[in-house]
């Protein structure tokens, strides 16, 4: 049992071990009064300048939300949250218009840097990703906007695209996630302070990976980031996803939406690791991550590809799913969630066929540890009408040690004959016999389980792009120190 | 006396034109066989023979005794006389081997107005034909090809083709996945139900099969055509050579 | 509270205070359990599938009177000692072996100590409404007790009947109870039929000493205008073996619920079943597995058939608590939908707090395979016939793991049966 023990101990060192992004960037802060009413929400829209119409769904949004009840059926517990508590506004206090990188404030910079998102680095590096970087809740700069206005690519702040392209905001902007979808949304759809906007125009294939650094600074703000992107006829983009957060003993919460549009042909790859400060041992502190992603594959042929590597967070509830509208539209999920300590995530998909020979594909990977539990909840459903839809999931669960919890929880619902649906989960833990093995063959032990969760993992890390996988084998090895891959 | 008559046949899978106008006469108690490189036909060929779905025909007909075999179901040929050993022969859960056996007996006993076959006799009969090929009794009794090896799954194919009696046999790959002593055993069935009344097209990508069961024609099929017959003397010739030449000829 | 029942199906059964003290605080538990919490919506998460808006419509009366009860053609051939329960009464009881001691629930004035000790503390009333007014409502029912170390051979045929009534909703609360003490083994065969349109609420609790075996063995043949809802509610000790197999193919609505809790090491628990539905039948699964002790293994295969309209659900949950180290569970649901307008909703779920486990589940949902069929009717099988060999070897796969072969046999004739009745062509009973 001692290498049993041994892997335990390895995998706290690793997940659970002090937080490396947990720092506070002292900013001055632009923030609204604490508190949620439609006064906060008028003085976001008029913060942003907002138009009328923008001003009127976020109150309708409100006044839906009032009447909402926070969802309780997932599988994490936490204390309330006051929503009255929370500030709903936090910009950090910048120039107000900037032409580069070099008016944004260094002390930001900084922090990117440290974050480990070379901003200038990579705007030297000739365009290999564009950054659209949030900073709690505005964007404060977006890099290669020029390169990729060649293209006709959009990639901007929603708050612009707002005041740019407002008919393209207008027509997609709840679109996908109405409103009032659920209580997380609908809040977001309230009171959201920034995020991005991607709109890629017909034929084109977006020529760099896109990519967004989620950043949670400042005490008691919620983070209400909103993203859309709309891929048109035969595009292709790649969206990247990065988060994190300070570390603080309170509970922060962010509750997100990203919405996806794919018309006919199109094709959207939206990739994320999640790293947002998870709490301490004993659970506290952490970011309750409640988002609602989703994807609507409207075109015939479109696709729409979910990657996640989830290693962060005190609770984290989000099922980024695809509605698969279009005739022979794919969907995917991949996913990868560990939670240690007293982490609590419940993640998984929907799979909506609504057309004909629509397929989807779910590989859900979660590894638990130390007391967390780890729960993937999915449905796939196959209407009527979605002729010859295929779907196949699989689900396999980790775990280490013998006080986590590991939950599998997949609905499956089908009224077309023709449709093929299959599920299969499994449960296991590493076996003495695989790290036996990968040790009489001179691994350490850190080596060894960092190999065996690297390949129970695989699946999904080869979704990832390559900008991405290293940074998130180096999250789930083991062994941290480029020993895997 | 002809048995089967295909000409001008063309067929598709998916929108794909597969087969382009094959015209191939064999005469009953003839064995055909027809090589080709992979991905020339010679499965689609095989599968549009027995009338699976999906393999639609665009062009040129089928003719077995002079029936139309076209017109006809997947079961309706069966029962006409039609068999496909298949390549891959699928597996039945839940379904056992003597049960299919008697299902498929006695829809042919149907077709021609014959009451069920005698159970006790039906199952002698098949145990004796089983023991010839190695077919255990306790393979009867599990579910079709379920937990077979490929061995076994080949040899269950040819039990069937001697229970069933047909007048046309397609061998589909038949020695694919077989080591020596199964073709042996294999080869043995196949040519102890040759009669003079039964033809048999053997479809295969290696010569060796042919050393087992002597062909009396052989047909080289290639980008959905048969590009040449002989005799024997063939098969040896694309021993040596390989199919480079037809590849690159239609090419 | 006695008298203030406000549920339409408590005021079916019995007086609340009837009987002896232990039963009457029994039963006040659950009516108060029941009125609280009312007939389940589809937003309580384990209905969410099956709305019982039919039944809350109801204006149910007690079921009357009794009717001879015989056996459904499929189990004609086998051998068992039979009890009847007709409208919830005792009205036959065959002479069982010795060791076997029975006791109808019927006016339990001087039940035995293990009746007392044992009925209720099985099935529970808290979480379960149904359960809470069976408890609260049950004018009869049978108890049996499976002395220690007897080997009962001959298995118990427990035919259950309701009768309905014209231009009224009858409802029973059958109730059952067997206890296998220590090394004891028996088979139970349970045959749910009745006629018109009723409520069949039954409830059943099984008690599996150490080292004992049960087969217990489930046929629901209700009439097409039935509501069946059912709990089997399971303790498993230590080395024993539940072998339990439901088949579904009557009711208009029915659900038949499942639990066990496998409390001690080395339990083999194997859970097999099959659903058979058509017309607008809707077909409610649902199996709970408490892995509460080490090295226990658990098998479940659940096959579904649905045609026509018919609405299959299967929720299959195998909990491992964080004492059940070794635990081998495997859960499998199959559904073959045969008609475009068939529906099937299936939740197989884990929850696991074990790390050194081997757990595994799936489900599949579709139609037959085209090879398949393919591969029958190039032997010159029909495509009728095909099909419905094909069906029948499906649902056989599930009925294969019945242990005891004559049970075995009974319920493929019954699966045949239904086949014969409802699938063109299907093979004739026994033709697999």
């Amino acid at each position: 049992m001692a290498a049993t023990a041994d892997t335990v101990r390895q995998v706290e060192e690793v997940t659970g071990r002090a937080y490396k992004h947990g720092f506070v960037t002292d900013i001055d802060m632009d923030m609204a009064p604490k508190g949620l009413d439609e006064t906060t929400i008028r003085f976001i829209s008029a913060k942003k300048e907002e138009p009328e119409w923008l001003l009127e769904w976020r109150l309708k949004a409100f006044q839906q939300w009032q009447q909402m009840k926070e969802p309780d059926w997932a599988k994490v517990g936490y204390p309330p949250i006051d929503y009255q508590d929370l500030y709903y506004y936090a910009a950090p206090k910048q120039k107000p218009k900037l032409n580069s990188l070099d008016e944004v404030d260094p002390e930001l910079l900084a922090t990117y840097e440290k974050l480990g998102i070379p901003l200038k680095e990579q705007e030297i590096l000739a365009g290999v990703v564009a950054v659209d970087a949030v900073f709690d809740s505005v964007s404060v700069a977006t890099t290669y906007k020029k390169e990729l206005e060649k293209h006709g690519v959009i990639f901007c702040s929603i708050s612009e695209a707002v005041r740019d392209y407002p008919d393209l905001v207008k027509r997609y902007l709840g679109s996908v996630v109405p409103a009032a979808d659920n209580f997380f949304a609908c809040l977001n759809s309230a009171v959201f302070t920034d995020g991005s906007f991607v709109y890629i125009p017909k034929g084109v294939r977006c020529p760099m990976e896109l990519s967004t650094y989620f950043r949670i600074n400042a005490e008691n703000t919620g983070q209400f980031e909103r993203t859309l992107i709309v891929a048109d006829e035969a595009s292709y983009v790649s969206y990247l996803e990065g988060c994190t957060a300070p570390q603080r003993d309170e509970n922060q919460l962010h509750a997100a939406v990203v919405e996806l549009v794919a018309l006919d042909d199109a094709e959207i790859k939206y990739s994320t690791v999640q790293n947002w400060y998870p709490g301490d041992e004993d659970g506290k502190g952490g970011i309750y991550n409640f988002v609602t992603k989703r994807g609507a594959c409207r075109g015939k042929r479109s696709k729409i590809s979910w990657t996640q590597v989830e290693t962060g967070s005190a609770i984290t509830w989000k099922y980024p799913s695809c509605i698969l509208q279009g005739d022979d539209s794919v969907g995917e999920f991949y996913s990868v969630a560990i939670t240690n300590n007293a982490q609590q995530a419940d993640t998984g998909t929907k799979m909506i066929h609504l057309g004909k020979n629509t397929r989807s594909t779910i590989i859900s990977k979660g590894i638990s540890a130390g007391r967390a539990d780890n729960t993937y909840r999915g449905l796939v459903r196959v209407g009527k009408r979605a002729e010859g839809a295929r779907n196949f999931t699989q689900c396999d669960s980790l775990l280490i040690g013998d006080k986590c919890g590991a939950h599998t929880v997949p609905y499956i619902e089908s009224k077309n004959p023709s449709a093929r649906i299959e599920h299969e989960a499994t449960t296991s833990k590493i076996s003495e016999d695989q790290l036996f093995y990968c040790m009489s063959r001179g691994l350490s032990t850190e080596d060894a389980v960092g190999l065996i969760v690297n390949g129970f993992c695989k699946e999904v890390m080869k979704e990832l792009p390559m900008e991405f996988a290293v940074e998130a084998q180096k999250l789930i090895g083991i062994s941290l120190e480029g020993s895997v891959g | 006396m002809t048995l089967l008559e295909i000409e001008n046949l063309h067929a598709e899978v998916d929108g794909k034109p597969i087969l382009k106008g094959i015209d191939l006469t064999i005469e009953a108690g003839q064995v055909h066989a027809i090589m080709g490189p992979n991905g020339s036909g010679k499965s689609t060929l095989s599968y549009v023979l027995a009338g699976r779905e999906g393999y639609e025909v665009t062009e040129g007909s089928i003719r077995l005794n002079g029936q139309d075999l076209l017109e006809m179901e997947a079961d309706e040929r069966a029962v006409a006389g039609v068999f496909l050993a298949m390549q891959y022969p699928v597996e039945l859960p839940g379904v056992t081997g003597m049960t299919f056996l008697r299902e498929a007996v006695n829809a042919r006993r149907k077709a021609v107005g014959e009451d069920e076959i005698d159970a006790m006799g039906f199952l002698k009969m098949v145990r004796a034909k089983a023991k010839t090929l190695g077919v255990t009794d306790e393979m009867l009794k599990r579910a079709v090809n379920v937990g077979f090896s490929g061995g076994e799954k080949k040899r269950n194919e040819i039990l069937q083709m001697a229970v069933l009696e047909p007048i046309f046999c397609v061998l589909d790959e038949t020695d694919s996945g077989l080591d020596i002593d199964a073709l042996k055993i294999v080869s043995e069935g196949v040519n102890a139900l040759r009669t003079p009344e039964r033809s048999m097209l053997v479809i295969t990508h290696y010569q060796r099969l042919l050393n087992h069961i002597e062909p009396d024609v052989i047909h080289v099929l290639a980008h959905g055509r048969i590009q040449k017959t002989g005799g024997k003397e063939l098969a040896l010739e694309l021993e040596q050579n390989g199919y480079a030449d037809y590849v690159e000829a239609a090419a | 509270m006695a008298d203030q029942a406000t549920l339409p199906l408590l005021t079916t059964g019995a007086s609340i205070d009837a009987g002896p003290e232990w039963l009457a605080t029994l039963r006040r538990t659950a009516v108060e359990h029941a009125e609280r919490a009312g007939l389940p919506g589809v937003r309580t998460e384990a209905w969410k599938f099956t709305n019982l808006n039919a039944i809350k419509a109801l204006e149910p009366v007690a079921a009357q009177g009794t009717v001879e009860i015989v056996r459904p053609a499929s189990f004609a051939g086998m051998d068992a000692a039979e009890l009847h329960l007709s409208n919830g009464t005792l009205t036959r009881a065959d002479a069982l072996p010795d060791g076997v001691e029975m006791v109808s629930l019927a006016g339990p004035d001087e039940a035995p100590g293990w009746v007392a000790d044992t009925l209720g503390r099985i099935a529970d009333t808290d979480q379960h409404p149904f359960t809470a007014i069976n408890t609260g409502a049950f004018l009869g029912g049978v108890a049996l007790r499976i002395a220690r170390g007897v080997a009962v051979e001959r298995p118990i045929l427990l035919l259950v009947d309701t009768h309905g009534v014209e231009g009224a909703a009858v409802a029973a609360h059958p109730r059952v109870l067997v206890v296998v003490e220590d090394g004891a083994s028996a088979d139970l065969v349970e045959v749910h039929t009745g006629s018109g349109a009723y409520v069949n609420n039954a409830v059943t609790e099984l008690v599996i000493g150490k080292d004992a075996r049960l087969g217990h063995y489930k046929l629901q043949a209700e009439s097409g205008e039935a509501f069946h809802i059912a709990m089997t509610a399971a303790h498993c000790a230590e080395s024993s073996t539940y072998d339990n197999f439901a088949l579904s193919t009557g009711g208009r609505l029915s659900r038949n619920e499942i639990r066990a809790t496998l409390d001690g090491r080395h339990i083999e628990y194997r859970i097999n079943g099959g659903y058979l539905a058509c017309g607008d039948q809707h077909m409610d699964t649902a199996t709970f597995i408490d892995h509460a002790k080490p090295d226990c293994a658990s098998h479940e295969l659940y096959k579904g058939v649905l045609a026509d309209r018919a609405h299959g659900v299967f929720q299959g949950k195998i909990l491992v608590r964080p004492d059940a180290q070794k635990t081998d569970g495997y859960q499998m649901n199959r559904a073959l939908l045969l008609s475009r307008d068939a529906e099937i909703n299936s939740k197989p779920e884990l929850e696991i707090y074990a790390d050194d486990v081997k757990c595994s589940h799936g489900a599949t949902v579709g139609e037959l395979e085209d090879d398949q069929l393919f591969y029958l009717m190039a032997r010159g099988i029909s495509k009728e016939r095909a099909r419905a060999i094909l069906v029948a070897a499906y649902v056989d796969e599930a009925i294969d793991h019945i242990q005891r072969e004559p049970i075995r046999d009974a319920f493929r004739a019954a699966a045949a049966d239904w086949m014969q009745r409802h699938i063109a062509g299907a093979p004739a009973e026994g033709g697999l």
